[in-house]
């Protein structure tokens, strides 16, 4: 230990020594902290908040409850065949009251296909029928949820609100160029803006499963964005009863359940499963990430973590680089003072722990530097408010960067294996050399 | 009479110098008595830093036998080489070689910290005294860039003997100080070596230290060419 | 001074370690800045070909004043009736800037199979014309597996199918036609009248390849036509995999009981006149009143998803770029701050003879220079190298937004090599000359005697 306390001592006083010479390597090291920290920042920041607003805004479950086979095509070819009939919502229920400190919102949601026509429009629809009071509980921070109009309430049985293309399809649209989201808070300002529409009764056609064709009025109380282009044209949100009559059956594609701790989600779901098993029920209880719904999430995901793996393998290569040449010096400069510590009966393990300290100092040293930077890079990222579009997305993003103590550290284990590395690469000869050549400073 | 404690026996040494082979030492024959106080003297080139080079762990000898306190030292391997160098040997060198970035305490501190067995204490205590010996107390928080280049030595000289070695090896501790440093530094040596009874052997080329040692070896060649009390 | 070039070369030979690693680091990150880059242009050049040929935003695209917004609410307003679509098509003609022009005409109904029908989003759009735009060779070259269906053969490649229709996928699977025209052909239609509930009716209904579309008139009146279903295609948004429908121009106009058509596509010679051709076009048919709107397959509002991946794409790019030039720059300054030290007496000795602090400093940027030049000629042989391992390797992978994978390709381009290289060398030489010329203000006493040399 008192070793390790010399060598250490010896290390961080070197480094103060020879600061200067160590400039360019303690900026390498120091840009590439930089870019690690604010490269994950970014990416984790957005992953979170596309998750946090696809949980909310999608009102997702900490685990949902569906039929196996629910998410497959013949679902789309037959989708009654995947409903969960009332035994197996009786289940659910059930099993949701035995839980009441564990649940914070149990939403049944059926999802109806079908042809909205006003007047001599008409266009293709998607009702996402769901328990309106429940669902208000699982849009968590997102209960306002409308561009122009108000959010459905549950005394309304045939409210309906309508993705902005899907409304802009039957003749409304949001009237005049009110302020709808808050920038600092990315989600629309509750109050209710207004709305210009032809007509704001839409009469829904939609078939049961034996083809009967089942038609009702829908009210247009408010707009809202879709999130995704392709589905803000085809969205209705509405209450389930409405869905349910439009295919003339009780069934419900399947509950999201909200949880008071979502961590024990996957407790939740053996627990469930195993209990609708040993009741003869072919339930099955799911992760929402572990579903196709969340294929776009994923596959950006792996897109933006491989950006992330590309920047980072280039940037700790050519750290590594740069402190290999630092420490090259500095070893050389250093061989006779290597000699004279091996002359008073060092090791050579013991020089290189000396030297690979030293390089650890120096990548902590840029770490800090980068550290400093990053954070002040990224307050100043995050108070500019800017805002950008991202491919399939409909509105804008707040470019945000994130900084959690996981990121930093992960930042500094990096460039210090990377240090310590190059560190011992650069010793490792000279430390081998006899010592009286050593003491020449020789080579 | 006093026991060998050093016995250099037909030793051989050569060096490749570019394209060249040097050979430093040619069967060199040499016994120094435990306490003596022996200066090494030859021109440059004679050989003088290689032998205290072999005799201090520091180096192999292609052939030959150099036995130390009873053991033979020719062919050790690194670890106890090492154990040797940090035990039983002390080193002087021409350019002080103290370690910049610690202080004078530190720097003579340095081998007691490969002693398991001693405290802090007890190393705190060794420190003091050898900074007692050679008169530089008042500088144990001082870094070397502050110090002359007689202190420098004399630091040098107290990290030397603070493990109590058998043998202090000196090559040319005074090459680079002035005549009046060199004598003050030379009757410190005498000083421990009388007091301590450590044994030293230093390597020189200045003539006028000869009448200040005790036993003066000539080396010219790679070989002892006289000796004289 | 004489022979500058020729004394810097020779010195970088002096210490070849460091101006090894050195050369090594900036090869690497110019060859992984050459690969982001080619896989960057490789994406564009998809995501435009998708944009332009597959979800037909062609290169000008014009409607409707407000048709964009209206049309499918008021086709019969914010449509082109036959006289305006001639006038236009006129222009188009008599501009030499522009390749082809093509009728569109967009529409929701529903395709029913006898059984259950589905909503579905209508393209009308001429098989001739369809044709063309799939044998065009910027798409071919871009990303050839587009212009294939996933089965079967597009309308103008079925001659014996006059109201041949493909149908997305998804779409395909829900209305349970797993077989394409040409793999039924001579066979005996399903019987009119289907007892839709019993698992015979799944056998009947995949024995052929006739799909009825129903639809509204513009007057409301209820019509529908029938078609063949020659051919199925990934949609371009996997959202559209259940809807998306390619029709004959004529049968939709039949359907809807119209000549009208929603808008005409423009492709040109050069993309790069997009720009212009919109405002002229716009210009020249508002001179006949006719107020339209222009968008070319650079506007957010026409083409989001191309737009939007490019800007994002594009930061990113841009970002990486910078920071690795970053890096690079330092490591160099890095590594000629180290040479510089080593070298001070021989500095000092040069300033002896008589040489200026401006030739000292001149040298060393020369060999800088060099160093980051070699460094760049090897990084974009290993870039292309690598490359090329890439390309045949033949991996796929999946882009979000994209139904079905693409090839991942690597196609560096000159002007984006260039670009990124552009950056480097004088990053380079800026802190080279920084760092040598603060030693260059010592005396030449100091520098014959620096101890760190």
């Amino acid at each position: 230990m008192k070793m390790f306390a010399l060598l250490l001592r010896l290390a961080v006083r070197n480094v103060r020594r020879g600061w200067r010479h160590s400039i360019a390597a303690i900026g390498t090291m120091a840009i590439g902290f930089v870019a690690l920290a604010t490269f994950q920042g970014y990416l984790s920041e957005l992953l979170e908040s596309q998750l946090r607003m696809n949980f909310a805004r999608n009102m997702l479950g900490d685990l949902m409850v569906r039929k196996p086979g629910a998410g497959g095509v013949d679902a789309r070819v037959r989708p009654d065949k995947y409903w969960l009939d009332e035994k197996d919502q009786a289940f659910v229920d059930g099993w949701v009251k035995r839980h009441p400190a564990d649940v914070k919102a149990a939403m049944r949601s059926l999802l109806v296909e079908g042809v909205a026509n006003a007047g001599p429009a008409s266009a293709a629809f998607m009702l996402f029928g769901h328990d309106i009071a429940q669902g208000q509980i699982a849009r968590r921070d997102w209960q306002w949820y409308a561009w122009a109009g108000r959010p459905a309430r549950v005394d309304e049985p045939n409210a309906v609100v309508a993705g902005l293309g899907l409304a802009q399809s039957l003749g409304c649209v949001p009237k005049g160029n009110l302020q709808v989201f808050d920038p600092k808070t990315a989600k629309p300002i509750p109050v209710e803006r207004p709305m210009d529409c032809k007509t704001t009764t839409i009469q829904l056609t939609g078939s049961s499963p034996t083809g009967r064709v089942n038609a009702l009025d829908g009210e247009i109380v408010g707009l809202t964005s879709g999130g995704v282009r392709e589905f803000d044209q085809r969205l209705l949100w509405g209450p389930l009863s409405l869905a349910q009559d439009l295919v003339g059956n009780k069934g419900v594609d399947g509950y999201q359940i909200v949880l008071a701790e979502p961590q024990r989600a996957p407790e939740f779901i053996a627990q469930m499963a195993a209990e609708a098993k040993a009741a003869g029920l072919t339930l099955e209880p799911i992760l929402w990430q572990e579903t196709e719904m969340a294929d776009l999430f994923r596959r950006g995901k792996e897109m933006l973590s491989m950006y992330r793996n590309l920047v980072v393998f280039v940037l700790l290569v050519i750290a590594g680089s740069a402190v290999l040449t630092t420490m090259a010096k500095t070893v050389r400069e250093r061989t006779r003072e290597i000699g004279t510590l091996r002359s008073l009966g060092f090791r050579k393990g013991h020089m290189l722990l000396m030297f690979a300290l030293e390089a650890a100092v120096l990548a902590l040293v840029s770490g800090l530097v980068g550290l400093a930077v990053a954070t002040g890079l990224r307050f100043g990222v995050n108070s500019a408010g800017i805002t950008y579009r991202a491919g399939m997305l409909a509105e804008d993003i707040v470019l945000e960067i994130g900084g959690s103590a996981s990121t930093y550290l992960t930042g500094f284990a990096f460039l210090t294996a990377v240090a310590v590395i190059a560190g011992w690469l650069a010793a490792r000869n000279v430390v081998q050399l006899r010592v009286a050549q050593a003491l020449l400073g020789e080579h | 009479m006093s026991e060998v404690l050093v016995d250099v026996q037909g030793v051989h040494k050569s060096f490749e110098l570019g394209m060249t082979k040097v050979r430093a030492l040619r069967g060199l024959d040499l016994q120094v008595q435990a306490g003596e106080f022996t200066a090494v003297v030859g021109a440059s080139g004679s050989g003088k830093s290689t032998l205290l080079n072999l005799i201090g762990c520091l180096d192999e000898p292609d052939e030959g036998r150099i036995v130390l306190g009873g053991q033979d030292i020719s062919h050790l391997d690194d670890a106890a080489r090492c154990k040797l160098r940090n035990r039983k040997i002390g080193y002087i060198f021409q350019a002080f070689n103290l370690v910049p970035v610690l202080s004078v305490a530190e720097n003579v501190e340095l081998p007691l910290l490969l002693h398991d067995e001693l405290s802090a204490q007890e190393r705190g205590e060794r420190v003091a005294q050898a900074l007692v010996d050679v008169e530089l107390t008042e500088f144990a928080t001082q870094f070397p860039d502050r110090l002359s280049g007689g202190q420098r030595q004399r630091v040098a000289i107290a990290r030397a003997q603070v493990t109590r070695p058998a043998l202090v090896l000196a090559d040319e501790p005074t090459a680079n100080l002035d005549s009046e440093t060199t004598a003050k530094l030379v009757d410190l040596m005498v000083d421990l070596n009388q007091k301590r009874g450590v044994t030293f052997l230093f390597s020189t080329h200045d003539e006028k230290l000869m009448g200040r040692v005790a036993r003066v070896v000539r080396i010219r060649d790679g070989k002892v060419a006289a000796e004289a009390a | 001074m004489k022979s500058a070039w020729a004394f810097a070369f020779a010195n970088l030979r002096r210490n070849r370690k460091r101006n090894l690693a050195t050369v090594a680091a900036i090869a690497f990150g110019y060859a992984g800045l050459v690969l982001l880059g080619g896989y960057a242009v490789r994406i564009e050049r998809f995501l435009k070909a998708n944009a332009v040929f597959i979800q037909h935003a062609n290169h000008v695209a014009v409607w409707v004043q407000g048709g964009l917004d209206n049309a499918a609410a008021e086709p019969d307003k914010y449509q082109f009736d036959k006289a305006q679509t001639d006038t236009i098509l006129a222009w188009a003609k008599g501009d030499k800037r522009v390749e082809r022009a093509t009728r569109y005409l967009r529409g929701f109904g529903m395709a029913g199979n006898a059984c259950a029908t589905r909503p579905a989003n209508l393209l009308g759009i001429d098989p001739q014309e369809h044709a063309a735009l799939l044998q065009h060779p910027e798409l071919l070259e871009a990303s050839p597996e587009l212009a294939r269906p996933a089965q079967g053969q597009w309308a103008y490649q079925v001659k014996d199918a006059p109201r041949g229709v493909a149908l997305a996928a998804g779409l395909q699977k829900v209305l349970q036609k797993p077989k394409v025209f040409d793999e039924v052909r001579g066979r005996p239609p399903a019987p009119t009248v289907l007892d839709c509930d019993t698992p015979k009716a799944v056998e009947q209904l995949a024995a052929d390849a006739d799909i009825q579309i129903v639809g509204q008139t513009y007057d409301g009146t209820l019509n529908a036509v029938d078609g063949q279903m020659v051919a199925s295609f990934h949609a371009a948004e996997p959202i559209a995999e259940d809807t998306a429908m390619i029709v004959p121009l004529a049968s939709l106009q039949t359907l809807y009981a119209t000549e009208r058509i929603t808008y005409v596509g423009l492709l040109l010679h050069d993309s790069a006149d997009a720009g212009q051709v919109a405002l002229d076009l716009k210009a020249a048919l508002a001179a006949k009143d006719m107020k339209t709107d222009t968008y070319t397959y650079a506007d957010q509002t026409w083409a989001p998803y191309y737009v939007g991946t490019m800007a994002f794409l594009g930061s990113m790019v841009g970002f990486i770029t910078m920071l690795v030039t970053a890096v690079l720059v330092f490591t160099v300054a890095g590594a000629m701050t180290l040479a510089i030290l080593e070298r001070l007496r021989e500095f000092g000795t040069w300033r002896a003879l008589g040489f200026e602090r401006g030739h000292v400093v001149g040298l060393l940027v020369r060999e800088s220079l060099l160093v980051s030049l070699i460094g760049l000629a090897v990084g974009l042989a290993i870039g292309l190298c690598a490359a090329f391992a890439i390309n045949s390797g033949g991996f796929r992978f999946s882009p979000p937004g994209v139904a079905g994978s693409i090839q991942l390709l690597i196609t560096p381009a000159v002007w984006a090599c260039a670009a990124q290289a552009m950056l480097l060398p004088p990053g380079i030489m800026v802190a080279t000359w920084w760092v040598v010329r603060g030693q260059m203000r010592k005396k030449p006493v100091d520098l014959l005697n620096a101890a760190t040399a």
